[in-house]
């Protein structure tokens, strides 16, 4: 609760800070209260679970989620010193944004109800709708909003409409409440009931970019403030999927075999469509869009069984995703810090001999997020497979096949960084040194090799 | 475990000297590594059919990975030829002028730790975890010292054996959800699985497949001819020389032992396949124009014999299997640098542009003879031991395939002689290359591939005696299996 309220506050005063001409601090200061919050998160949570009046609750599993958003906060709060110059004008309203969206990932994460799984989705979108069109002169960025924007109302539609159809059938917000009572309901209402489900899952599907449910997501991730996307693919994924594991693991008492037929159809598509279009974008945030949108499928597939080792599995597996995620989005950042270039993949062409260590560490995030051993992306994977296999075999084939498409694309990005000719024309040196560009992938180079071979640490 | 550390370290060490210094370092770490080496084969008991220097360490205790490291006769040939290959290709690049020389070296010793690491671990995960950490330092060295059309070339090698890989992994996985009691990846408990029917026929195929891309075994090989081709010589050296060992060593150690419950009839197909492998790329080398290209194929023919000698299963075939991965390694590795040799002084690497070259480089011509015959097997050198003990065992096991896969030895002579023939002898052609004088690091390393040649053809048991127990008690692990 403190987390949540001191969230809010230190929005509230990154916005007015944005005022009253406080930027260059701004970053110092949002790292801090991020820090602050977190130790509060911590502090709360050794106490053990919070209750929030049924509304909200507090417990190891939405403990550990909001703390990995609020880490991938701080990274990325690190790399804005550098990463928002070109909208300087509008800075202290994006650090401001972003407090309240982490507001919105808390709700999302520990509802205990109905309506502030719905709230906590709402207080999600509606800053982002607006940090997605913050690059006001670029027509891409405008662009991106808007779409953004519809198709988040699209499935705002979808949430409520689910919400107020297993209200219908059960007479309560409450996810305890319907638990318990989903045996009845289901007797005498199942068709409220699973259209309901399917409802809510439609507006998930929406939120973490699922096949068929995706395409809105690599326009957006493109047309955005590279920072922005780098947000959207950590955060925002890791409030959306950790909402939805809690959904499935609280009504799974209640959710057919079809449903997960359906649930693990979308898994098989969102991995095999991603995997297969992102080999062919030349653009790299498309890529790496159509990547991340893969790695929703992967993590799905770890929805399908749910027991207790799910929660653990899945959040290693967000933990390894966004660590690699804003390192890669960090070198980017580095490389084309104002976007005066488009993100092609020529723009990685010589990085190797440019920057070593830049290159060195895009290597090491991309190859993690291919999940090739020795790196965590492999450990990551590899217990997403292991739970799935004994009753999804057909699955995991499909899981492996498009893991192996995969590498084409991340490897296109390591080839052309360290095999391909340097053009006369992209040889510049990086003479802008982006210090805290270079602090966050370390960071996030030293979070990755402890994971690799301290796998073990991270678990509830 | 000693030996998995040396080599890491080693690679970050090197980096950090430059070129000659890099040189230095790399090489003392690689003799270092294989004094240790020797050092673990002198406390080796022979007789002792168990695992031996075994230690384990938790490294992922929810997955069931552990650091569990152990070596038994078979692992200790593979690491010696590992250890002792390292050398050789450390030493040969010692004449070259690559740019970025330390990363050179750095790669090549990782690659150096994680094939230590395939051959030593005892526990399924860590053997895969290792068997793809060998796969990105070759990515890198092929990639970036390759010659031309590399990158496509190393694209469909990696996404090829990375493929094999994942299905490896999906077996591994799937033999572990059978294991006795509280799941394990440990070797000794993975064999112990209980699969039957066509469950273990899959996990048959799975191995298979994983481990022929590998070596690669036809129809298989595809990727293989234009990567050791473009491969810059150590890489090559590598690739041949080591790398295809991972293969067939996993065959012997991981595939048989998992999948025993597997009809015996699925061997019948991969030997056969071996078999046309043998005199399909025997055919094809005859017609290359390129020394490498021509090496590489005759690797695929050579391969081709010891897997199928190999899947026989009997105590001859296993043997002369792991005697001729040894004397493969070494003698293809001869081979490349002979080729390589060549192409630092004539600037070419094609067949009919020489000719007339042993004139100036006698040596030089010698030392290559040697290689050569033991490449296709005369008596008294490597090769014959090896695959006499084959040619045994698929005799033994069916008389046809014993005659077809004889030939390997006469298609051998062929086109080892023509390389000889065209290269050494003949009219000197007017592109200026003469051999000349050899350097002091190209004569050692031909030197010391020259001497275990012979030694190992002269002397085959001592490389037969360190394998024999373990090979018995592999046998005898699979006696009662449905394996005949």
């Amino acid at each position: 609760m403190k987390t949540l309220i001191l969230l809010f506050i230190s929005g509230i005063f990154s916005l007015f800070g944005g005022i009253f001409g406080l930027k260059k601090i701004l970053p110092l200061f949002a790292t801090i209260a991020l820090a602050t919050a977190l130790g509060y998160l911590f502090y709360d949570s050794y106490y053990g679970p919070e209750n929030l009046r049924n509304m909200l609750i507090f417990d190891n599993y939405s403990t550990f989620l909001i703390a990995i958003a609020i880490c991938s906060t701080i990274l990325i709060t690190i790399m804005s010193v550098k990463g928002f110059s070109y909208t300087d004008e509008s800075f202290g309203d994006i650090i401001g944004l972003m407090f309240f969206v982490l507001c919105g990932v808390v709700c999302m994460v520990s509802f205990n109800n109905m309506v502030m799984l719905f709230l906590g989705i709402e207080i999600l979108s509606i800053p982002l709708y607006v940090m997605v069109g913050s690059n006001r002169n670029n027509l891409k960025s405008n662009e991106a909003s808007l779409k953004y924007f519809i198709m988040g109302a699209f499935a705002t539609g979808f949430l409520l409409f689910g919400i107020a159809l297993i209200y219908g059938a059960t007479r309560t917000f409450d996810l305890d409440a319907i638990r318990s009572l989903s045996a009845t309901a289901l007797e005498s209402n199942p068709a409220m009931i699973s259209i309901g489900l399917l409802f809510v899952t439609i507006a998930f599907a929406f939120k973490i970019a699922a096949v068929p449910f995706h395409y809105w997501s690599p326009d957006v991730y493109q047309g955005s403030p590279t920072l922005v996307t780098a947000f959207m693919a950590t955060v925002v994924k890791t409030a959306g999927l950790g909402a939805f594991m809690k959904f499935i693991i609280y009504l799974s008492p209640m959710l057919s075999s079809d449903w997960y037929l359906i649930l693990a159809i979308m898994s098989a598509a969102t991995m095999l469509f991603a995997n297969m279009v992102a080999v062919m974008q030349d653009d790299f945030k498309r890529m790496m869009a159509y990547s991340s949108i893969s790695h929703v499928g992967y993590v799905l597939m770890a929805l399908l069984t749910v027991n207790k080792d799910t929660p653990s599995i899945v959040g290693f597996y967000l933990v390894v995703y966004s660590l690699a995620t804003i390192g890669i989005f960090a070198c980017l950042l580095i490389i084309n810090p104002n976007h005066n270039k488009d993100n092609s993949l020529s723009i990685f062409n010589g990085l190797g001999k440019r920057s070593p260590f830049l290159a060195l560490i895009l290597t090491v995030c991309l190859l993690s997020l291919s999940g090739i051993p020795p790196f965590p992306g492999f450990f990551a994977k590899y217990s997403i497979f292991k739970q799935a296999i004994s009753e999804h075999l057909w699955l995991v084939v499909i899981a492996i096949c498009s893991s192996a498409i995969s590498i084409y694309y991340y490897f296109r990005a390591i080839t052309a960084m360290y095999f391909n000719k340097v053009e006369a024309e992209e040889s510049t040196e990086l003479t802008e040194k982006n210090y805290a560009g270079y602090l966050v992938i370390t960071l996030s180079l030293i979070g990755l090799i402890v994971l690799a071979i301290f796998p073990g640490i991270i678990g509830l | 475990m000693v030996l998995i550390i040396i080599p890491f370290i080693a690679a970050l060490l090197a980096l950090v000297f430059k070129d000659k210094l890099a040189k230095i370092v790399a090489l003392t770490a690689s003799v270092a590594q294989l004094i240790v080496n020797f050092i673990f084969l002198s406390g080796f008991d022979v007789k002792n059919s168990a695992i031996q220097y075994t230690s384990s360490y938790e490294w992922f205790s929810a997955l069931g990975l552990n650091f569990s490291t152990g070596i038994d006769g078979i692992a200790m040939v593979m690491l010696l030829l590992t250890n002792i290959a390292c050398v050789l290709i450390i030493l040969s690049a010692w004449d070259n002028k690559y740019p970025g020389m330390t990363k050179f070296l750095s790669f090549v010793l990782i690659m150096q730790g994680a094939l230590n690491g395939v051959f030593l671990s005892t526990n399924g995960l860590m053997f895969y975890i290792f068997w793809e950490l060998a796969l990105i330092p070759i990515y890198f060295i092929v990639g970036i010292w390759g010659g031309e059309n590399r990158i496509k070339i190393t694209f469909k090698f990696f996404i090829y054996t990375f493929f094999g890989s994942l299905l490896m992994l999906l077996a591994l996985i799937f033999v572990y959800l059978h294991t006795p009691g509280n799941h394990s990846f440990e070797w000794s408990e993975m064999v112990k699985a209980d699969i039957n029917g066509w469950e273990s026929t899959l996990v048959l195929w799975a191995f298979f497949i994983a481990f022929a891309i590998k070596m690669p075994v036809f129809p298989f090989h595809t990727w293989q001819a234009d990567t050791y081709t473009v491969a810059p010589a150590q890489g090559t050296m590598l690739l041949s020389g080591i790398m295809l060992k991972m293969g067939i060593f996993g065959m012997i150690r991981w595939m048989w032992p998992m999948a025993k419950n597997a009809c015996g009839c699925n061997y019948n197909i991969f030997i056969i396949l071996a078999v046309v492998g043998i005199i399909y790329a025997a055919i094809i080398a005859i017609q290359q124009n390129d020394i490498k290209r021509v090496i590489a194929w005759s690797s695929v023919s050579h391969v081709g014999l010891i897997a199928a000698g190999i899947m026989t299963w009997n105590k001859e075939g296993l043997q002369g299997g792991i005697l001729q991965s040894f004397n493969h390694g070494i003698n293809v590795i001869g081979l490349f640098f002979v080729a390589e040799i060549i192409e630092r002084r004539i600037k070419t690497r094609d067949l009919t542009q020489m000719g007339g070259l042993a004139k100036y480089g006698r040596g030089f011509a010698f030392l290559f003879m040697i290689i050569m015959l033991g490449s296709v097997a005369v008596p008294f050198t490597n090769g014959f031991t090896g695959e006499f003990l084959l040619l045994n065992a698929t005799f033994n096991y069916q008389i046809i395939i014993g005659i077809v896969s004889g030939l390997t030895i006469i298609f051998c002579a062929v086109y080892m002689l023509r390389v000889y023939q065209l290269a050494m002898y003949g009219p000197e052609k007017d592109n200026g290359g003469r051999i000349g004088k050899l350097s002091w690091s190209e004569y050692l390393t031909l030197g010391i591939i020259v001497v275990l040649v012979i030694a190992v053809g002269v002397f085959p048991n001592l490389i037969l005696n360190i394998s024999d127990t373990s090979v018995n008690n592999l046998i005898s692990l699979m006696k009662g299996g449905a394996i005949q």
